[in-house]
């Protein structure tokens, strides 16, 4: 195997872990308390996985270039202030220049410091890895993140009111209102569903269903391996 | 050689200590930087934010002072209510803005009523909440209309401040109760709050 190609596989490692093999929520089981707190709509999940997408590549980005000075003993507190300054860095900015996606988004920046997957990342990988695989691992665990958290927040919406991706236009402007539907008109609610507790419910629906989709796959793969037998 | 005395060095107290404050420093001054960057760009943008609002509760009446640098504040049943008043180009006031709060379903609820002299509402904006999104969020205009029932109602010609299953004149919403019977609740204390105001400093009405 040559150089490149060893390097392109290595890459499509780190996104598949992202996306799946690894994944933040599906895999690890982190992030489960911003998750639940937000997920009541797809918008506000995909709000939230964006901002934490971004978080997540700089602090990956600074905390691989900063690994040669940072000793071992001392890391964890080294990482936790690059992680709140970047946080409260991207707040200041948004607020100032970004005002309107700030006053959607301004709950959940706060809540990307008390985010443990963050840390995990920086801590498990970027303080050990080069910064293009660090930046690249950072940005296929947000984007696995996001994806988990704007499907989670889909399901808990139509459930519990009727409606997917309401107020889209507010967080990505008016040419997403084509992405507001109302899925059941004239719907009640199912205020069970948009509280914590359904987001509980839903996570565990979710993650039963990942288990059965990885067996069905191992199932397959076994059996297309094995060799065919009789006629 | 080289190598080994650098990776023994990084080992000692001494550097893990200063590298922390060094840390701590850099991260410190970035942020205070930052904080003197962007604190009067933030300070602008809320001050457009509540210019909105002002806008919106007063109907598109126009304005000549700066409503929101002089208020009188003042308590009654136990809530805090400021009085801002607006004023024509002439010096004369025309109108009255009420900042008061009430406590929902799940915290604060941040309001702002337009009241006209003839003690009229002009308009009803919710500034901040945290009522659950998909029922009690209605209180948002971006996401019902429902607020703008406020409009035209005063103590006079509105008997029974309430909502509908308490037998007064507002809606309520499927689900939700609790939050619009704190918003109507809210919104009369406020109305009752300036009529005081108004008694014990009457201002001058042209």
């Amino acid at each position: 195997m040559t150089q490149t190609n060893s390097q392109q596989h290595q890459y499509r490692q780190i996104w598949a872990a992202g996306m799946w093999d690894n994944n933040i929520v599906l895999k690890q089981s982190l992030a489960l308390c911003p998750l639940l707190a937000v997920t009541s709509s797809a918008t506000n999940g995909l709000g939230l996985g964006l901002a934490t997408t971004v978080v997540m590549i700089a602090a990956n980005a600074l905390t691989s270039m900063a690994k040669g000075v940072i000793s071992k003993a001392v890391r964890i507190p080294a990482n936790i202030i690059i992680i709140a300054s970047l946080v409260t860095l991207i707040d200041a900015l948004l607020n100032a220049w970004l005002h309107p996606l700030h006053k959607v988004l301004g709950l959940f920046i706060p809540l990307i410091v008390t985010n443990c997957a963050i840390l995990g990342r920086v801590e498990s990988y970027a303080s050990k890895s080069p910064l293009l695989p660090s930046l690249l691992d950072g940005l296929a665990m947000g984007l696995g993140f996001t994806w988990v958290l704007t499907m989670l927040g889909g399901i808990r919406e139509v459930m519990g009111s009727g409606t997917l991706f309401a107020n889209a236009s507010l967080l990505l402007g008016q040419h997403f209102a084509f992405l507001e539907t109302t899925v059941i008109p004239e719907y009640r609610g199912l205020l069970l569903v948009i509280l914590p507790p359904g987001g509980f419910l839903i996570l565990g629906a979710v993650l039963a269903v990942k288990q059965k989709v990885e067996q069905l796959l191992t199932e397959r793969r076994a059996i297309a391996a094995a060799p065919v037998t009789g006629g | 050689m080289m190598q080994l005395a650098l990776d023994k060095w990084k080992e000692s107290i001494g550097y893990q200590s200063g590298l922390l404050a060094a840390i701590c420093g850099l991260a410190a001054l970035i942020l205070v930087l930052v904080e003197l960057w962007t604190r009067p760009l933030i300070n602008q943008r809320i001050e457009e934010d509540q210019n909105a609002l002002l806008d919106e509760v007063l109907a598109g009446a126009t304005y000549a002072n700066k409503v929101f640098a002089k208020s009188e504040a003042i308590d009654i049943q136990q809530r805090h209510y400021e009085i801002f008043t607006v004023k024509n180009g002439q010096g004369g006031t025309t109108h009255f803005v009420v900042r008061g709060t009430e406590e929902g379903f799940s915290g604060t609820i941040s309001f702002l009523v337009g009241v006209d002299t003839e003690g009229v509402i002009t308009g009803v904006r919710i500034i901040s909440h945290s009522e659950t999104p998909g029922l009690g969020d209605k209180i948002e205009l971006a996401k019902s209309p429902w607020v703008t029932e406020f409009n035209q109602h005063s103590l006079a010609n509105t008997p029974l401040w309430g909502v509908k299953k308490d037998g007064g004149t507002f809606d309520q919403f499927t689900g939700a109760t609790i939050t619009p019977r704190a918003v109507v609740n809210g919104v009369h204390t406020a109305m009752q709050a300036l009529a005081k105001n108004m008694e014990e400093q009457p201002h001058d009405a042209n």
